[in-house]
Order: structure tokens, then sequence, then C-alpha cells
């Protein structure tokens, strides 16, 4: 969490299906975050590594990198990494919490109103 | 004295004589003794005639011996020769010698003689003995073959008079056509159900041709199939619907040729026809059934496909909602937003649109299609769903492709039922070696024109045994757990595929994982939807 509570957030969505991350660096772009996208969880770990993303919202279902894995790489990494997982499917049944912060779980279609608050909450971060 | 000489003499020869009947000429020895005596007498009258002067005896006894010699005399001149000629002792003895050497060899030869018959009737015996046991033996062996005859002949007519009965009361159509010099066919024999079929007797069948027997349609019918049968000579199978009696009547046929060893021609034609229209019937309904468990099957690619437009639309409808609360909305970003939504609208419409055809049920006839449009509408559907799974299905098609005959949909549902295999082969894979994580589904299609279109579908999944590879296409048959699946799919899609009249194969891949084959005969582009199917072995 950033002291600065008017700098732009950095949000790394990943999810193999481009219309839907279109749309939702769209929606978030226009609330003021700075929005990276990924099509699969290796390539937001590369994105990541060499510009870290304040929360990183991602689909659990991904061909080579799931949903999942990158959680774990990435709160090995940064326990306390802020993570959204976004679905489509049934909620998965184990604690993904882990260590860390909780981890909330978005059905999809996803309720964009909802994932903003979510993300202003975690960030500190309303808006320009 | 010399009387005693002169009478002792005569005695002493017919003695002789008496004692030896066997000399020659005894009556000369008899004329002599005769004689003799009579000069006996003759010397004792001389003497006496000394004494006493009986000369009238005397010359009477004289006279006497005068007749007796000259008669001696006389018969001895004539003996002479002959006495001459009688062989002396020592030449019979000679002669008896040579005889009995003769004898002696004669005797020997007799023996040798007697020898070798008894030797010949011993072997004759023996023959003999050999010949009655060979000939028990012969004996034996025939009335065991006959008794053996004599079992099979019975068994033969029992199961004769079984087979006999089984044809004639068979629900099928069971005929004989015998194929004559002429080219005709001709009934030879036809059991009660081809009768009642036809709905002529059982004369007005026999011994006529296929033209007289039948009416005109039919009869061209069976006529082509009796010729494909004759050419190929190869049992020929194809299926006749009748739509024109009280009920839909689909005559499944299987005709076979009988060849003539010696000409090699085909000299009879026997077939064998069912009515399968009641089988159909419930294949149709199975089918409507495994498609709506293909939809169930297919439910998370639908969803799949589903979820992420709405997402999208769900999304910007949310963001341009709150731009038109602002307070000088930004109408061009507004409308860039609807222009999004409108489309993922669309793409979701053609989901639904294609759930629409798989659920509907067939009711059009059978049609000339190119088969590029179902394969490629099943790989679109799963595609997307199947590589978040990280499986990579890939599609080659060939350029020219022919027509084939059948429904759309159904083939569309075939191949979403091997791509949903490949899947579970795939995944099941990656259960048993957490190793195998790539996944490939590669879908080809390739056309041999004027002959078939082959499509595959080729995983690298867990593959197929042999044993599986043999029961694959039986109803029920499932390699899955029981949650994943009935097992209905594969044997419905091979149903689908021998209804448009081609087949289904499952190839073990060599390097792990199966290839599904279906194979369709190519259409000429003109061909009318016949409701005949033409199926070749």
């Amino acid at each position: 969490m950033s002291a600065n509570s008017g700098q732009p957030r950095h949000v790394l969505i990943v999810d193999d299906e481009a219309i839907s991350l279109l749309a939702l660096q769209r929606f978030l772009e226009r609330r003021g975050f700075r929005v990276s996208t990924a099509g699969d969880g290796y390539q937001a770990l590369r994105i990541h590594a060499g510009d870290p993303a304040d929360v990183v919202v991602s689909d659990i279902r991904m061909p080579q990198l799931g949903g999942r894995e990158l959680l774990a790489h990435l709160r090995r990494e940064k326990p306390d990494q802020q993570v959204i997982i976004m679905t489509g499917h049934n909620l998965p049944g184990e604690d993904l919490d882990g260590d860390g912060p909780p981890v909330p779980v978005l059905l999809k279609p996803i309720d964009a109103e909802e994932l903003l608050r979510r993300l202003r909450e975690m960030t500190g971060y309303s808006g320009p | 004295m010399i009387a005693l000489a002169y009478f002792s003499i005569p005695i002493a020869l017919v003695t002789f004589v008496q004692r030896r009947r066997d000399v020659a000429f005894s009556w000369m020895f008899v004329a002599f003794s005769i004689f003799i005596l009579l000069c006996g007498t003759t010397h004792v009258f001389s003497a006496w005639t000394l004494w006493n002067a009986s000369y009238g005896v005397e010359g009477l006894v004289k006279a006497a011996t005068a007749v007796a010699s000259v008669a001696t005399a006389g018969l001895l001149r004539p003996l002479l020769p002959r006495a001459i000629a009688l062989p002396s002792p020592a030449q019979l003895r000679a002669t008896n010698a040579r005889l009995e050497i003769e004898i002696a060899e004669r005797t020997r030869v007799e023996h040798e003689v007697r020898e070798m018959n008894a030797r010949l009737e011993q072997r004759v015996a023996e023959r003999t003995a050999e010949l009655e046991s060979v000939n028990t033996r012969l004996e034996q062996r025939v009335r065991e073959r006959t008794a053996a005859l004599e079992t099979a002949n019975r068994a033969l007519a029992a199961s004769e008079a079984r087979h006999a009965g089984i044809v004639s009361h068979s629900a099928d159509a069971i005929f004989q056509l015998a194929v004559g010099i002429d080219g005709k066919w001709r009934f030879e024999a036809a059991n009660a159900a081809t009768c009642k079929d036809v709905g002529r007797p059982l004369d007005a069948l026999l011994g006529h041709t296929l033209r007289e027997a039948l009416d005109e349609d039919r009869a061209a019918l069976l006529e082509s199939q009796c010729r494909d049968c004759i050419e190929t000579q190869a049992p020929v199978r194809f299926e006749v619907t009748l739509a024109d009696q009280p009920s839909t009547v689909v005559w499944q046929t299987v005709m076979a040729p009988v060849v003539d060893p010696a000409s090699g021609r085909v000299v009879q034609l026997i077939a064998n026809a069912r009515n399968v229209a009641e089988t159909r019937a419930l294949q149709e309904e199975l089918a409507q059934a495994a498609k709506l468990a293909t939809l169930g099957s297919m439910a998370a690619g639908i969803a799949h496909e589903m979820s992420q437009p709405l997402n999208a639309i769900r999304i910007t409808a949310t963001d341009c909602a709150l731009v038109l609360d602002e307070a000088e909305p930004d109408l061009p970003y507004v409308r860039q937003g609807m222009a999004m939504i409108r489309d993922q609208s669309a793409r979701m419409g053609g989901v639904v649109d294609q759930m629409r055809q798989l659920g509907r049920r067939d009711t059009a006839d059978a049609g000339l299609f190119d088969v590029a449009g179902p394969v490629r509408r099943a790989v679109e559907l799963l595609q997307r769903h199947f590589a978040s799974a990280d499986i990579a299905v890939t599609l080659a098609i060939d350029e020219a492709r022919p027509p084939v005959l059948g429904h759309p949909a159904r083939l569309e549902q075939v191949i979403i039922n091997l791509l949903a295999n490949g899947r579970d082969a795939i995944e099941a894979a990656r259960l048993a070696n957490a190793d195998h994580t790539v996944g490939h589904i590669q879908v080809e299609v390739t056309a041999e024109p004027g002959r078939q279109i082959r499509i595959a579908v080729e995983d690298d999944g867990v593959g197929l045994s042999p044993q599986v590879a043999n029961r694959l296409f039986d109803p029920f048959f499932t390699t899955k757990q029981a949650s994943n699946g009935m097992g209905l799919g594969l044997s419905i899609s091979a149903g689908i595929v021998q209804a448009m009249g081609g087949r289904m194969e499952a190839i073990p891949r060599p390097g792990g994982g199966a290839r599904l084959v279906v194979l369709l005969p190519a259409r000429p582009a003109c061909e009318a939807t016949r409701q005949e199917t033409n199926v070749g072995e």
C-alpha cells in the first residue's frame, strides 16, 4: 500500500480472453488506474518483475500457468501481495488466502462496481 | 537107360514150363517135350523090338515121332528168328537198370513235386488266412463307416430340418435367386416372410424373374444390387426404405453370392432382409438422447463461450452507466462501449444458435453438404475452452472437397463428441503422469476425390489398448469414470456415420494417444436426396 493516495495505482489484469481484458482495462483506466495486461501467468510474472503491480487481478483458468499457481508465485516473492481472483467456474474449494491478506474471488460475469470497490479498498486509491 | 533119360527130359521141360509160366513160346517146349517123349518111346520100342517083334506098334510110334518131329521142326523154323530176337538176360538187366534209374528219377521228381505242392498248399493256406483276416477287418471298417454315415446323415437331416424351420419361421425375409445363363435372376426359394412382404404367394415367385414377381421399383432396386453383388463377387449390404405402406418399412438387406468353383461364375444369390424400421426409430430416439447428452458434456464449453462475451458486456455496460451518470458524459466513449456490447451480444447469439441447431430433432431429409461447415463450427465452439485448459486444437482442411450426404448438425455432433473424448484422454494422461502437460488435438479433413472424405481427430492423450479399440463403438462401453459420461457418445457417433453411408475407425497412435477417423463416401454433386443408402463392406 502506497502512502501517496494521489498516485495512480498499478493494476495488472491477467486473463487469456482478450475481450475481457480489454473491457476491464478500459473500465479501470477510466477510473484512474494504470493498467497492464497479460494473457497468461508467465507473462504476468515477467511484467510484474519489471514493473510491480499494487494489485494483480487474475482469471483462474489459463493455459501454462493458471490463477492459483500465479498466486502462489506472487505470494512467495511478496507474502502480502494483493490479489483478486476472477473465475467463470464454481468457486474454488480450497483456501486461497494462505498466510497473506485475503484473496477475494469474483464470479464472471464480473460485477465491475464490486471490483472497483475492492480495488479502491486495497489500494486506498479513490481515483483522480 | 536111354529111355529114362529120354523121359526125364520132357518131364523136366514140362515142369519148367509149368513152373515158369512166363517163358516165351512155352508151347515150343511142350512140343519139344512131346518130340523127345516120342523119340524116347521110339528108342524104347527099338529096344523092345529086339526081343519082341511088334513092328507094327513100332512103326506107329515112329510115325508119331515123325509127325511130331516134322511138326516141331516146321514150327521151329519160323520161330527161330523170333527166338533170336528175344532180349538176352543181360539186355534185360540193362534195361531193368535203366528203368530203375528212371524210376528213381521219376520217384525223386514226384517227391519234389509233392513237396512243392505241399509248400504251395501251405502258402495258399497262409494267404487264405491273411485274406480272411483282412476281410474281417474290412467288414468291420465298413460297418463302422456305415454307422458313422448313418449318424451323420441323421444329424444332417435333423440340422436341415432345424434350419428349414428357422428359415421358414424367421421374421426376416430370406430368399434365394438363381443366376441364369441368360443374365436374368429368378426366385429359387423364398420363406414365408418374403411372400408376406412382397405380397405374393410362393408360386408367383418361384421360377419367375424379379421383374415378373415384384413391382417396378422394387425390381429395379434389387436388380442393381444383384448386379453389384455379381460384379464384386462379394456380399453387399443395403437399405431400402418403403414409405408407401401402412407404416414405413426399412429393409436392411444383406445379399451374398454363391460361386460355382468350376466355372468361377456366380450361380446363386442369397439374401436376408430385416425390417429395421422400429430399430431405426429407436436409434433416432437414442440419437436424440445422446445429442442432449452431448450438449450436457459441452456445458462447460458453452458456459465458457457465453461467459466471456457476457463478462465483457457486463463490465462495459456498468462502465457506460457510470459514465452517463457523470456531469458531462463522454458520449463517444459510451458509443464505443455500446459497439462492443453489440458485437459481444452477436457472438453470444451465434453460440445460442449453434446450441439450438444441435438440440433440434432432425426432421429434414438428408441432403448434400460440405463437411467443412460442421467441422469448423465444432472446433470453434470448443477451441477457446480447450485452450484455457492448455489443449491446443488445430484444424487443417483440404481445399477440394466433394459433398457428402447426411445432416450437417449430426456430423457436428460427432466431431464435438470426438473432441470431447480427445480432451478427456489428455486429462486422463495428465492424471496418470504429471509431466504430461501439453495437449494437442489435431483435426484433419482430407478428400480422396471420387471416393471418400476422411475426417481425423488425433490426440496425444492416454491412448487405446487393442482390447479397448475393439469395443470402442459398443454402446455403453466407457473407459471414463461414472460421472464423466454414459459411454453413449462413440456408439451413437458410429451410428450417425453409418447412416451417412460411412464408417468409423479407432487407431492407437504409435507415440501414445489415439486417432479417431470418420470416413464418409464422397457423393457426386448432382446426386438427388434418395432415401436409399448404399453401404459397401
